[in-house]
């Protein structure tokens, strides 16, 4: 999830899941302070950066591609490219806002790599939902059904146009603020509502009629 | 207002980051409008579904593969030894901490300092005198270089290549400077007879020049080549070359030179006559 809790674009960790978790995340420095020591070469300080972000970047890329195995790949080249490009972070920058540019590149890249490509990897990583729930249910019906819906709104959410998935994902997924999409896309903050409120009407009518051919 | 104006705004009321008073309008308009509570009824359950959705948590393998990368680079910049590193890192901060920080500021420094430069200028750089006859020379010396490096450049292209020279060497006007020489030199020297040819074909512009005639004329003392002796000479009396008359009368009278050549000759005399 994503909260916008400071000043600048925030993203926080998802609530914890009671498994052994990661080392605890240092919030001494923020993140602009450690980028500017990992810019001046103290490099061991992406580690806090990546202990802090990587997590809502693996779930940003998982919901825009709906590939796990790609997604890991592609966190990993996000901070490899803030590693290289580290001397032209700028003081004046939102770290936040600079991270999330290079990995909107990053998926619109990889985007266009899928598009020219097929896939030949026998584990296509492909991101089930349904895969990341308990298998126990109330019901085996209530769970089929369930795992059903999820099938269905992950077909719909990949089945839209780049521009719109990237707002949602954002928006409706990752709940970034409007206000802070609009700085990432370097667009006006209502011109993100209208994308949002269009790609959310289109995904709602490819839901439904998902649901109807699948029920006939 | 149309139902769209208000459906527009559905997320944001969702979101609860709506003004009071757009939030009473909308909650109003929900009263009694059926198309907009159907469309706010399916963006809730919509929105149910997405919520629904687990978030999807990174394997451990990702932090794993993060650090190793991560203490890799670290390694080799160590091992590249930036031994200027610190000192970097130091001028970066002292000039931080001295310039200013305000766009205001920092152009009326820039101005500053343009200012203070242009007087300092002013004071050191004397005022442009007579040009030093040492650097005249040095320049001339210079020009006389380049000029022998040109010709240099062009002997060592194919023949073909200096052909195309020669030829784009005809727009060239004026009697005098570096391809007139030039193209003399390659009619005295070049061991392609093509070449030469171009070359005087190149020097008819500039034929009227008593330079270029004494170059064709010494050029001809040398030629061995019949074809190029006939060329020279027709160059030579179509220029109205009379200083070539005794060169000519010597061709005419010598058995061993190709007829051909010595024709050329007579009938250059001819010509003078």
């Amino acid at each position: 999830m994503i909260a916008d809790t400071l000043s600048e674009i925030s993203l926080s960790e998802s609530p914890s899941t009671g498994r052994v978790g990661p080392p605890p995340v240092d919030t001494t420095f923020s993140d602009h302070e450690l980028m500017l020591a990992v810019r001046d070469g103290d490099l061991p300080k992406l580690g806090d950066l990546f202990e802090r972000h990587h997590r809502p970047l693996y779930g940003f890329f998982v919901h825009l591609t709906g590939d796990r195995i790609s997604s890991e790949d592609l966190v990993q080249l996000v901070f490899f490219r803030i590693l290289k490009y580290r001397r032209t972070y700028r003081d004046e920058g939102k770290f936040s806002a600079w991270v999330y540019h290079i990995a909107r590149r990053i998926a619109s890249d990889h985007g266009r790599e899928m598009s020219r490509t097929p896939s030949v990897r026998g584990d296509t990583g492909e991101f089930d939902p349904a895969d990341l729930l308990a298998d126990e249910g109330p019901d085996p019906a209530e769970r089929m059904s369930r795992d059903d819906d999820l099938a269905v709104l992950r077909r719909s959410v990949a089945s839209l146009p780049h521009e719109h998935r990237e707002v949602l994902v954002m928006s409706r997924f990752q709940h970034i603020p409007h206000k802070d999409i609009a700085t990432l896309l370097n667009t006006s903050t209502g011109a993100v509502k209208a994308r949002v409120h269009r790609a959310m009407k289109i995904l709602r009518e490819r839901v439904e009629h998902a649901r109807r051919a699948s029920a006939n | 207002m149309n139902c769209e104006h208000y459906q527009e705004d559905f997320i944001d009321y969702h979101d609860g980051t709506l003004t009071e008073a757009r939030l009473l309008e909308i909650r109003e308009h929900l009263k009694t409008c059926l198309d907009c509570q159907r469309a706010w009824a399916g963006l809730q359950a919509l929105q149910a579904g997405i919520d629904a959705v687990p978030t999807p948590e990174p394997p451990d393998r990702m932090r794993r593969r993060f650090f190793a990368m991560l203490e890799t680079h670290t390694a080799a910049e160590q091992r590249r030894g930036d031994i200027f590193g610190p000192a970097r890192r130091g001028i970066s901060r002292w000039f931080e901490a001295v310039l200013p920080q305000t766009p205001v500021f920092q152009a009326a420094a820039m101005l500053a300092i343009l200012a203070g430069g242009l007087w300092l200028g002013t004071r050191i750089i004397p005022a442009k005198s007579e040009p030093d006859p040492e650097i005249a020379e040095l320049r001339k010396q210079v020009d006389s270089m380049t000029r022998l490096l040109a010709y240099t450049a062009v002997q060592n292209e194919p023949a073909s290549d200096r052909v195309r020279t020669m030829l784009a060497s005809t727009s060239v006007s004026g009697s005098g400077g570096a391809p007139v020489l030039g193209l003399l030199n390659s009619l005295a020297l070049d061991p392609n007879i093509n070449v030469r040819l171009s070359a005087l074909e190149a020097l008819y512009p500039h034929a009227d020049a008593s330079d270029v005639r004494a170059g064709v004329l010494a050029a001809l003392s040398r030629e061995t080549s019949p074809l190029m002796q006939v060329a020279m000479i027709d160059f030579l009396t179509a220029a109205k070359a009379q200083e070539a008359q005794p060169l000519f009368e010597r061709i005419s009278q010598q058995p061993e030179i190709n007829d051909t050549v010595r024709a050329a000759a007579r009938r250059g005399i001819s010509e003078f006559l």
